[in-house]
C-alpha cells in the first residue's frame, strides 16, 4: 500500500511545485528509516549511513522529473542507496590510508534486541546465537552478496524487486543470494 | 525422493529457486522441512534484529524539511552568501574608512595651507614695497619728476621738428 501511495504521490503531474514538495516530504519521512535500515545494516557505521540516506532523497528529489514510474518510488529510492552503497565503499576502498577513526554502529546492544525479539521462542540462546553469526558471517560477505542478502532477507523485496533496484539479472541475484546462503548456512552449521 | 534434500538444495530454494521437484519433497520429507523451516527462522530472526537496531539509531528527524534544507539553501550557498556578505562589508567599510581619511587630509591640508598662503602673500606684498626705489610717502614727488620729464620731452620733441622744418 505504501508503495502505491508513494508512486500516487509521484506521478501525479499537475500540482503545484509546493504541493509537489510536501509531497515529496512524505515520501522522503516515509521511506527515509528504510534506506537508513540498509545503509546502516551494509557499512555499519552511523555517519555513512546518515549521510548517504540524506544524499539518496537529496538525488532522488534532483532527479524526481526522470522517474518514470518502472518500478514503485521504494524501489526507485533503493536504487538510488544502492549506487552510493556501491560508490561509497569503492571510494572509501581507495583511501585505504586514511586512518580516521569511523563512527560504528555498536552492536553491543544487540543482545537486547535479540532478546526482546526473541522472548517467545523456546531455545533463545540458540536462536541468539545464530542470528549473531548471521550478523558476523552478512558483515563479512562481498558487496554484491550482502547486498542482495540484506534486500531480501532484511527489506523483504523479492527477486524481480532486487534486480530493480541493483540493476542485476534475476540469474545473478539468485546466484548472490544463493552464495550469501550458503556461506551463512555454513557457518551455522559450523557453530552447531 | 529417498534422499534428503542437499544444503546447496536448500540454500537454492531459500534463494528463490522453488522447482515442483523440491517442493514436492518437502511436503513428503518432514526432516527437510524442519531444517528449512529453523533456517527460514533464523533469517526471519536476522531480519527483525536488523529492523530494531536500525530504529535504535534512527537519528531523530534531522529536519522537518529536509528538502528546504538540502535544496532551498544548501550548506555551499549559505556559505558562500555569507563569505559574499562579509566581503562586501569589508570593503564598504574600508572604502568609507579611506574616503573619511581622504576629506580629513583634504580638510587638514586646507587648514594647514592657509596660513601659509597668506603668509606668502604679505611677504610678496612687503617685496613690492622693498622693491620700490621711492617709499610710498614720497610717491607724489617722483610723479611729479616724471610729469616734468615728460613736458622736457615734448619740448625737445617739438624743438627737433622745428629745426627739421
Amino acid at each position: 500500500m505504501d508503495c502505491l501511495a508513494t508512486s500516487e504521490l509521484l506521478g501525479t503531474v499537475d500540482k503545484t511545485a509546493s504541493d509537489y514538495l510536501a509531497d515529496f516530504e512524505a515520501i522522503a519521512r516515509l521511506q527515509r528509516p528504510r534506506i537508513f535500515r540498509f545503509l546502516l545494516a551494509s557499512l555499519r557505521e552511523l555517519d555513512a549511513a546518515e549521510t548517504l540516506t540524506q544524499d539518496c532523497l537529496f538525488r532522488a528529489f534532483r532527479n524526481r522529473e526522470q522517474f518514470r514510474g518502472e518500478c514503485s518510488v521504494d524501489t526507485w529510492l533503493m536504487q538510488i542507496a544502492v549506487n552510493l552503497l556501491r560508490d561509497h565503499v569503492k571510494n572509501r576502498r581507495l583511501q585505504f590510508w586514511r586512518t580516521t577513526q569511523r563512527s560504528a554502529a555498536p552492536i553491543a546492544d544487540l543482545h537486547d534486541v535479540l532478546v526482546s525479539a526473541q522472548q517467545n521462542c523456546e531455545n533463545v540462546a540458540v536462536v541468539q546465537e545464530q542470528v549473531r553469526a548471521v550478523w558476523e558471517v552478512a558483515e563479512k560477505l562481498p558487496l554484491k552478496q550482502r547486498t542482495v542478502f540484506l534486500l531480501k532477507f532484511v527489506e523483504d523485496m523479492d527477486v524481480p524487486e532486487i534486480c530493480a533496484a541493483t540493476g542485476m539479472k534475476p540469474g545473478t541475484v539468485k546466484t548472490h543470494l544463493f552464495r550469501a546462503l550458503k556461506t551463512v548456512r555454513e557457518r551455522l552449521g559450523e557453530r552447531a | 525422493m529417498t534422499r534428503h534434500l542437499s544444503p546447496e538444495e536448500i540454500s537454492s530454494w531459500l534463494a528463490g529457486d522453488q522447482d515442483r521437484a523440491l517442493q514436492s519433497h518437502l511436503g513428503q520429507c518432514p526432516k527437510c522441512c524442519d531444517e528449512l523451516r529453523q533456517s527460514e527462522e533464523v533469517l526471519s530472526r536476522f531480519g527483525e534484529s536488523v529492523r530494531v537496531w536500525s530504529q535504535g539509531h534512527l537519528p531523530v528527524s534531522p529536519s522537518r524539511s529536509f528538502i528546504r534544507g538540502q535544496i532551498a539553501t544548501p550548506f555551499w550557498l549559505k556559505a558562500h552568501a555569507g563569505v559574499t556578505i562579509v566581503t562586501l562589508l569589508a570593503l564598504l567599510m574600508s572604502s568609507r574608512h579611506w574616503l573619511s581619511t581622504q576629506t580629513v587630509t583634504k580638510t587638514h591640508s586646507a587648514v594647514e595651507t592657509s596660513p601659509a598662503v597668506t603668509d606668502s602673500a604679505l611677504l610678496a606684498q612687503l617685496n613690492r614695497q622693498l622693491s620700490t626705489a621711492v617709499p610710498e610717502s614720497m610717491e607724489p614727488l617722483t610723479e611729479l619728476i616724471v610729469s616734468d620729464r615728460q613736458s622736457r620731452m615734448e619740448e625737445r620733441n617739438s624743438g627737433v621738428r622745428g629745426i627739421g622744418q
